[in-house]
């Protein structure tokens, strides 16, 4: 008969054998818990992250050389890991939207255009593994280059936005990233105080389990999944008339309606929302700090140092800028701050192998056609220059190499 | 053997409990990791 508690504590006793009730015992269904996780990914597995998952793969990088290695935002497997093809020379492009060009029924990418003007190089078919992150952050770009460095690519071309550069308040926008480079970047202690300032333990974690664990790593699939289920018994939206145009919200009912914290933070942004559009890219580049307090000069030059030591040949070049925006003398000075401490910066962290353009392309290369203040609409004068950088850095870390661009033609 | 098989026998409830209360925790935590999996669409907007 239960009475009170320890009647109820007596009868789970004796059915259940005292489960639980001791540290040993605990550490046993804590080592079932491993198993069974372990379980889940081998009979129940999720879809490998392959080159065919990714969008750009899949139509506009088709009929190409290149190929976008990098996964969904939410994907904390980060990105594909492509076997390096030894018959072929392959460039690692690093970089944000800067390297799209986009106008009206095109998406281009500038690491595509220059495979089409350096086809070859010593003697091998080129092959860009490119590592495109729209909006991404000097740390998303740090991540990236140490998970490219990795797969041990011929050259490394890595893009810097003037924009976040040295911005303090935008940092990082790719967060998944984190676990899944961290095994990368752990094993060198000179990454240390980065990784504790923007690893959480839960990426420690997760980084931990995912090596080992299938169904830890391959989260963001079963994720997929379970979305499509839940949708499934969903009630259907209902339908919106197309001549109604609904109300623009602000305010705190525009705040009200969002559904994620990004949202609000993407709204509500590090400058003043009546900001016009046209100087939005202006202001947030005008926050830079280059006064050596932010944390972006760590990043920074621990960027550059694992290129360098890595004795890949490589060139990390600032991104161009609309020069209708440099009329404006502030945005002018800011840029050429921005340079400049670049440039400082990389002055103390040289290497023979690694080339840094710190002044924007916009100094160098006249005839760009751009939709704002970064993302470019016609590219064939960068990708002149950025060919004949490649072939030149190539050729004096290593002076064997043969590398000459082809000639422009009138369709490219 | 007999004084074996006597304590295993004795302890095949703790053993059972263990385990399934271990592979329940596991898939727990499996459909947890899927579920807190963030959907952040990309917004390109001002970027």
């Amino acid at each position: 008969m239960i009475r009170n508690v320890n009647d109820v504590t007596a009868l789970i006793d004796r059915r259940f054998g005292a489960g639980l009730a001791r540290p040993v015992s605990l550490l046993r269904t804590l080592v079932w818990v491993v198993v069974g996780i372990y379980l889940i990914g081998l009979l129940a597995p999720a879809p490998k992250a392959g080159l065919a998952s990714i969008p750009y793969n899949k139509v506009a990088l088709r009929h190409t050389s290149v190929r976008d290695l990098i996964l969904d935002k939410n994907d904390a497997r980060g990105w594909v890991q492509r076997r390096k093809d030894p018959s072929k020379f392959t460039i690692a492009w690093i970089g944000g939207s800067t390297i799209q060009t986009v106008r009206t029924y095109h998406h281009g990418f500038i690491p595509v255009d220059v495979t089409r003007r350096l086809p070859r190089i010593n003697g091998k078919p080129v092959r860009v593994n490119m590592y495109l992150m729209e909006a991404s952050r000097i740390y998303d770009l740090y991540a990236a280059t140490a998970e490219a460095l990795r797969s041990k690519p011929d050259m490394l071309v890595l893009d810097l936005n003037p924009i976040w550069l040295f911005n303090p308040n935008a940092i990082q926008s790719w967060p998944n990233f984190n676990p899944a480079v961290l095994g990368s970047l752990i094993t060198d202690p000179g990454n240390w105080p980065l990784l504790a300032a923007t690893d959480s333990p839960t990426d420690v974690a997760l980084s931990a389990g995912g090596s080992h664990l299938g169904a830890v790593r391959n989260r963001w699939s079963y994720a997929e999944k379970l979305r499509s289920l839940v949708n499934n018994l969903s009630p259907k939206p209902k339908t919106i008339d197309p001549k109604v145009t609904p109300p623009r919200l602000t305010g705190v009912a525009l705040v009200a309606s969002m559904q994620n914290a990004y949202a609000f933070w993407n709204a509500y942004r590090l400058i003043p929302a009546n900001t016009p559009v046209s100087k939005r890219y202006p202001a947030f580049m005008a926050q830079a700090k280059t006064d050596g307090s932010a944390l972006n000069d760590s990043i920074v030059a621990r960027t550059l140092q694992m290129i360098g030591k890595s004795r890949i040949p490589s060139v990390a070049y600032t991104s161009a800028v609309n020069p209708k925006e440099l009329a404006d003398p502030s945005v002018d000075a800011t840029l050429r701050r921005i340079e400049s401490h670049l440039g400082a910066i990389a002055g103390h962290n040289s290497f023979p192998t690694l080339r840094v353009q710190s002044r924007s392309a916009v100094r160098y290369v006249t005839g760009l056609k751009f939709r704002d203040m970064v993302h470019t609409t016609f590219d064939p004068p960068i990708v002149d220059y950025l060919s004949g950088v490649i072939c030149a850095q190539l050729k004096r870390s290593r002076p064997t190499s043969t590398c000459a661009p082809t000639p422009r033609t009138a369709s490219r | 053997m007999t004084k074996t098989r006597s304590k295993v026998t004795k302890r095949l409830p703790r053993y059972l409990t263990e385990m399934i209360i271990g592979l329940i925790l596991a898939i727990l935590i499996v459909l947890a990791l899927a579920a807190t999996v963030g959907s952040v669409p990309f917004i390109y907007q001002g970027f």
